[in-house]
């Protein structure tokens, strides 16, 4: 019992050493992070390009891309591909989703989708293919936004899984728009059972009229 | 070798049966740290990596207006001092779809005034229709200004009945649990209903709670997360984040949560009438209706999930003084011991599952049963040192692994949490690391005696307190049992 005692008191020690740690690269973290959200965010939301943008260093791709991502949602977009242009952020990106972490690849992917880059199709394939829903969505997402051909599978998945969030999903629609989505969701809605179409119900509005067969 | 170590019985029945107490007590204590770590160690795998994930997720912030209707019902009784702040919060919800339904249980103060004052609300002649028994409605109210948002005055019958009163009249499918005292951050329904959203056989949604007194409250967000300087609030902080970060996470996520929180639960309204509605006669009705949907939809072997939202989205007051802890607390366990009642052959039944023979018998052991225990323990403690069985090193070497395992967990609720969702500031997080010494010095022995009250007041069926003692004149709530 004596062992027993020593060792939960030196993991709690250890714990404990963890917790200051931690609280203290939050501190800094959070500190690094504050300026570079402000600096880049000013920058995309900006009338025009400054003439030299700050330089980014490895630990601080992913804020600069969540940063852009967050303003593609928003919907500040010419302005962000000619940053994405001028800073090479597909470089960026690309490095982002080669990383272990799983939201640091969320937001490469992301990123790379809306860029179209054709470098994202073998990452993409493999994310695809398994993983958290969310990082598969973005994957797919990725996929049907740089080759038209990979909508059909984007539809196929959405009628196959209810893992997948409907407003998320809907924004991913909009994206491709009714002209791509409509032939990949007459194919799906013709053969799909019971349990599927109500799942694609939802997105049926992307159809377009003089296309609908279902 | 026993775990004690030290015996000087000559008699060897005597020491037969000392070391059959001691095995006994030493693999309770074993299992139940066992168990905790384990579910401790699912958090730290899992939540870090979600949270991350949720956070880096561009599409985030998505409200369209397809998401499900939600009817937020707050039960209210003589809440005049918090119930401004608590509507406020909630009519504030960056939500497409919801209203708000405050239930008045017979307050004696002025608790429908300050609402009426303050949305100019108006007697309105509404029919309603009954699908669970209730007292009936006196009176509702809307206000004009504010088309969400009503008022039903009843009679007093108790927060179950209340809740039981504005599902009655709720006119979505989602219905969100709350308290009269709490206040709920912009994006807490959109963060509750988000389950319901990904995974069409969820039926309930829990969130975590946060800590509120001597936060600086502008509704979204809680714009200080200031620790309070009251210990007992701190002690209480680190219980919650040990509840609600360490434990229910875990359980969650193998279905076996036992309790969606009845300050922060988001339930199928269905559900909830198929299952009978809230229990009236208890003081506490959120743990006995979780662990009834487990009952029901077990036995009738539904495919369903019980999800949990490790996100604060409710932050409360809690207790700043001995007597209302104590009070507290009591209840609290009364409670837990009328489910293990109600709920007991759920345990080991054939159809149960990971939560009657997980889950249930965990709550046995480490809640119902655990002042028990530690009485017994201490009982058998000091009369084994008074015969001379257990040696003086013996006892100071189980008092500090009593001290380590109880620092230890406090300290991996708190290390999560910086992890997570870094809520305290630096200086605030040590003085919590600080408190996780005294947390097993002073809170846990106060806690346990209260639980030992608890459990005294449900043996001897002493009534219980407050203002919740009436009984609706409702039918008895859906027994699982009985069906």
């Amino acid at each position: 019992m004596v062992w027993t005692t020593i060792a939960v008191a030196l993991a709690a020690f250890v714990l404990a050493i963890g917790i200051i740690a931690t609280s203290v690269l939050n501190l800094a973290r959070k500190r690094s992070a504050f300026v570079v959200t402000q600096r880049w965010r000013s920058i995309f939301e900006g009338e025009s390009l400054p003439d030299s943008v700050p330089l980014i260093r490895r630990s601080q791709v992913a804020t600069v891309l969540h940063v852009w991502n967050d303003c593609y949602v928003a919907g500040a977009r010419p302005q962000l591909v000619r940053a994405a242009r001028a800073v090479n952020f597909e470089a960026l990106a690309l490095d982002l989703v080669r990383r272990r972490r799983e939201d640091e690849r969320l937001i490469g992917l992301f990123a790379l989708g809306t860029m179209r880059s054709p470098a994202v199709v073998p990452v993409a394939i493999k994310l695809a293919a398994g993983g958290p829903a969310l990082l598969e969505l973005v994957a797919y997402r990725a996929l049907a936004l740089v080759d038209e051909g990979m909508v059909l599978p984007f539809v196929q998945k959405i009628a196959e899984n209810d893992e997948w969030n409907v407003a998320k999903v809907e924004f991913v629609c909009v994206e491709l728009g009714a002209r791509k989505l409509s032939r990949a969701l007459n194919h799906v809605v013709t053969n799909a059972s019971g349990a599927q179409l109500e799942r694609l119900r939802p997105f049926l509005r992307f159809c377009l009229p003089q296309s609908t067969k279902a | 070798m026993t775990p004690f170590a030290v015996h000087r019985i000559d008699n060897p029945t005597a020491a037969l049966i000392v070391l059959i107490v001691e095995v006994l007590l030493f693999s309770y204590f074993l299992v139940v740290n066992a168990v905790y770590l384990g579910t401790a160690l699912v958090a730290f795998v899992r939540l870090p990596r979600l949270v991350r994930l949720l956070r880096a997720d561009p599409l985030r912030d998505l409200t369209p207006a397809s998401l499900p209707g939600v009817s937020v019902l707050v039960p209210a009784y003589n809440e005049e001092r918090h119930i401004l702040r608590t509507v406020e919060s909630l009519l504030n919800q960056d939500y497409p779809n919801f209203e708000v339904i405050v239930v008045d249980d017979g307050s004696t103060d002025a608790t429908v005034d300050v609402l009426i004052e303050r949305y100019g609300l108006a007697l309105s002649s509404e029919i309603h229709p009954i699908a669970i028994p209730a007292v009936p409605v006196r009176a509702t109210y809307r206000s004009s200004s504010e088309r969400r948002f009503r008022i039903l005055v009843k009679d007093n019958g108790g927060k179950g009945d209340a809740l039981n009163a504005g599902i009655n009249v709720a006119g979505n499918r989602l219905i969100f649990a709350c308290d009269g005292d709490s206040v709920y951050t912009k994006d807490a329904l959109k963060k509750m209903v988000e389950p319901f959203v990904d995974d069409s056989k969820t039926v309930g949604v829990g969130s975590s709670i946060g800590v509120s007194n001597d936060c600086l409250l502008d509704y979204d967000p809680i714009v200080r997360k200031r620790l309070s300087k009251n210990w007992l609030v701190r002690f209480q902080v680190l219980d919650y984040l040990n509840a609600f970060l360490s434990s229910r996470v875990g359980w969650a996520r193998c279905n076996a949560l036992t309790i969606v929180s009845g300050a922060s639960g988001l339930w199928r309204k269905d559900v909830l009438i198929e299952a009978g509605g809230f229990r009236t006669d208890t003081k506490w009705e959120d743990l006995e209706m979780t662990i009834r949907v487990h009952h029901m939809l077990r036995k009738k072997r539904r495919a369903y999930r019980i999800r949990y939202t490790p996100f604060s989205i409710c932050w409360t007051d809690v207790p700043d003084r001995v007597t209302s802890l104590w009070n507290q607390r009591v209840g609290w366990h009364r409670h837990v011991s009328e489910c293990m009642s109600l709920h007991r052959r759920l345990l080991f039944s054939r159809y149960a599952g990971v939560v009657g023979w997980v889950m249930l018998p965990y709550l046995m052991l480490a809640e119902w049963l655990s002042p028990l225990v530690v009485l017994f323990g201490l009982l058998f403690g000091l009369v084994a040192a008074y015969f001379g069985f257990l040696g003086y090193f013996s006892q100071v070497v189980l008092f500090a692994l009593v001290l380590a395992l109880g620092v230890l967990t406090s300290c991996c609720a708190l290390l999560l949490d910086e992890l997570t969702f870094d809520t305290y500031r630096l200086p605030d997080a040590l003085r919590l690391l600080l408190c996780t010494f005294f947390v097993v010095l002073g809170f846990r022995p106060l806690v346990t005696l209260a639980n030992l009250a608890g459990f005294w007041r449900w043996a001897t069926r002493a009534p219980i307190g407050g203002h919740r003692d009436i009984v609706g004149p409702g039918s008895p709530p859906y027994d699982p049992l009985r069906s």
